[in-house]
């Protein structure tokens, strides 16, 4: 990869290149995406159905009509959730490593995913489980997590980010404990609470993309604006403050924005882990440290990440399939190590 | 241009000041001295409403500063802080970039920086040439340039510097106090240092203000500060008082440790 990036990138490096190419190849992974499955189409046909689609387009049918619905109806929405996603959980990644000041943080840190996991846990073993009452319950329970986490620790002059942390652990293991607490005396088969757990995206809908469209949206807005004050967060704290910046809001802010879109991946797609982490490392390195250009860059690396771990979750061994997160993890923690050892990321 | 009044800050355990007034006119520099835990840095927080007074007042150019909100008082006063982190992997040149931060809004995403603001702060502080090196390869003087040149881009008529010389050699010490002393007449910028080393004070402070136990034991001129009374009364140390042959300086000279 590193030779790769010397060759190709280098005499190329300036961000909007990069970013140019990083598009591309992301777009190529989702029309392969697209292509390859269970039954693998010809691209020619999928490019025609793709633009039957758009309106004022007339193209005469020339393919089966199952072709359009496992395209359009199946394997589109899919690639399209996994992107966003993807990109949902690298922002709030990104994010958290900037405003913690601290290259391990996720947008599990504080609380998301184990707030999210017992509200899905409640939901699938109280047997009122139904595509709408699951997402909203995993919503419920991460964004809960993560607002008692914020309240435990706010103090008179603001919210100390090592405080939060702690809160957010130690919310997170009382969710977890009492996550496994149900499951254990609930009925025998966990496999649903499981599957849920380790992430997915089989059950993918349009609806599911226009809902977390909804969050990703205004939260990559918020966060853009923010990019620039996340750079001056690298100094000391009481720096920070001297300089103009107004701390507290900030923090909010950057804090309510990521969770809500994480906890909106989250409720779509279970606990997917890694992208989180991966997708702003791989940016810093390829980018360097500014984050306005590690903000939307690890967004498309994330979506570029998870659409093909999705492509490998469902066709590795098939026709069954995999969680994707066992993919992202297989893929993802090899690659964590890997940079730690080549320390190309200042830690 | 800046005035304090009457200055008192409390930690639940114990008082940090008990009643401060200081006044820093524009084009002068005033050496903050005393023991360590007289209260130096506290002041320093207190002005950039780092930490909230219990009573007193704080005056920049006719303007209260403590209801004013952290975007506001960063235009009216900069601070070089004490022993400065930089974050890991930026260059000089972002760092000092930063310093635009408060004249900036969240829609600038991207500062221009039409002026040449930051050029001229690199500049003036000689670390222009080192622009595009990261600022964790510089050596400690030319970082604590670099974090002068920030202040200066952040562009306040009050500059705060808390012990911008300690931990620099003899070199590094002198270049950084000529820089304050340029930056200070210059633009008429009002400086307020918090220093240890009392000689380097008096070269280059107009005014010292000694303190000891939150209260104010002198302030006036280096001659007048630095006399055996007055320090060894708040060092607890013996001392000896000459003057420098070229600059008629007065230079402290210790010679016995623990008075009582």
């Amino acid at each position: 990869m590193y030779v790769f990036y010397n060759l190709i990138l280098k005499p190329f490096r300036s961000p909007l290149n990069i970013f140019s190419f990083g598009a591309i190849v992301v777009v190529g992974i989702c029309f392969l995406a697209t292509v390859i499955g269970t039954v693998t189409l010809p691209l020619s046909k999928v490019i025609w159905i793709i633009c039957s689609k758009f309106p004022f387009i007339e193209i005469s049918q020339t393919w089966p009509h199952s072709w359009e619905t496992i395209i359009w109806e199946i394997r589109i929405p899919r690639i399209f959730l996994a992107a966003i996603v993807g990109a949902s959980l690298s922002i709030s990644g990104a994010t958290y490593q900037g405003l913690f000041r601290n290259p391990l943080a996720d947008p599990y840190l504080i609380g998301v995913s184990s707030g999210a996991g017992l509200g899905a846990t409640l939901v699938l073993i109280s047997g009122i489980s139904s595509p709408a009452t699951l997402p909203i319950a995993a919503f419920i329970g991460g964004m809960s997590a993560v607002s008692a986490a914020y309240l435990v620790s706010k103090r008179a002059g603001g919210v100390p980010l090592m405080t939060l942390i702690l809160a957010g652990v130690a919310i997170s293991s009382l969710a977890g404990a009492l996550g496994a607490l149900l499951m254990i005396r609930s009925d025998p088969d966990l496999r649903p609470v499981l599957s849920w757990l380790l992430g997915g995206f089989s059950s993918a809908q349009w609806i599911h993309s226009i809902f977390m469209l909804g969050y990703l949206i205004p939260s990559i807005g918020v966060i853009f604006l923010y990019s620039r004050i996340l750079n001056v967060f690298q100094l000391p704290d009481e720096h920070v403050k001297q300089i103009g910046v107004n701390v507290e809001r900030a923090k909010l802010v950057l804090i309510v924005a990521s969770s809500l879109c994480t906890s909106a991946a989250v409720s779509f797609s279970g606990l997917i882990g890694f992208v989180g982490l991966i997708a702003p490392h791989s940016a810093r390195l390829i980018l360097g440290v500014d984050y306005r250009n590690i903000i939307p860059f690890s967004m498309l690396i994330g979506s570029g990440f998870l659409v093909i771990s999705d492509l490998a979750a469902r066709t590795l061994v098939s026709p069954g399939e995999l969680p994707v997160g066992i993919v992202t993890a297989f893929c993802g923690a090899p690659f964590f190590l890997y940079l730690l050892r080549k320390r190309e990321v200042s830690m | 241009m800046l005035s304090i009044e009457n200055l008192k800050f409390s930690y639940p355990s114990q008082p940090i000041l008990r009643g401060i007034g200081l006044r820093v006119n524009g084009g002068e520099i005033v050496g903050l001295v005393g023991p360590n835990s007289s209260g130096k840095t506290t002041i320093l927080k207190l002005i950039t409403n780092v930490l909230v007074p219990s009573e007193g007042s704080i005056n920049i150019q006719g303007e209260e500063t403590l209801p004013l909100k952290a975007n506001k008082i960063a235009k009216l006063v900069s601070v070089v802080p004490q022993n400065p982190e930089s974050p890991i992997g930026i260059t000089t040149k972002e760092l000092v970039s930063l310093g635009r931060t408060p004249h900036l809004s969240l829609l600038q995403f991207h500062d221009s920086d039409p002026l040449g603001i930051v050029n001229n702060a690199m500049k003036l502080t000689e670390v222009i040439e080192l622009a595009d090196r990261p600022v964790a390869e510089l050596s400690g003087g030319q970082k604590q340039r670099a974090f002068v040149a920030m202040a200066i881009a952040q562009d306040t008529p009050i500059m705060l510097f808390d012990e911008p010389t300690s931990h620099l050699d003899l070199f590094h010490q002198i270049k950084v106090m000529e820089l304050i002393r340029n930056v200070t007449r210059t633009r008429n910028h009002a400086s307020l240092v918090t220093m240890h080393d009392l000689n380097l004070a008096s070269q280059y402070c107009d005014r010292l203000v000694l303190l000891l136990d939150g209260l104010i034991l002198a302030d006036g001129p280096p001659k007048e500060v630095l006399v055996p009374k007055k320090i060894e009364l708040a060092y607890k140390t013996k001392i000896v008082i000459t003057y420098h042959p070229e600059t008629g300086a007065p230079i402290i000279l210790p010679t016995s440790a623990t008075i009582t």
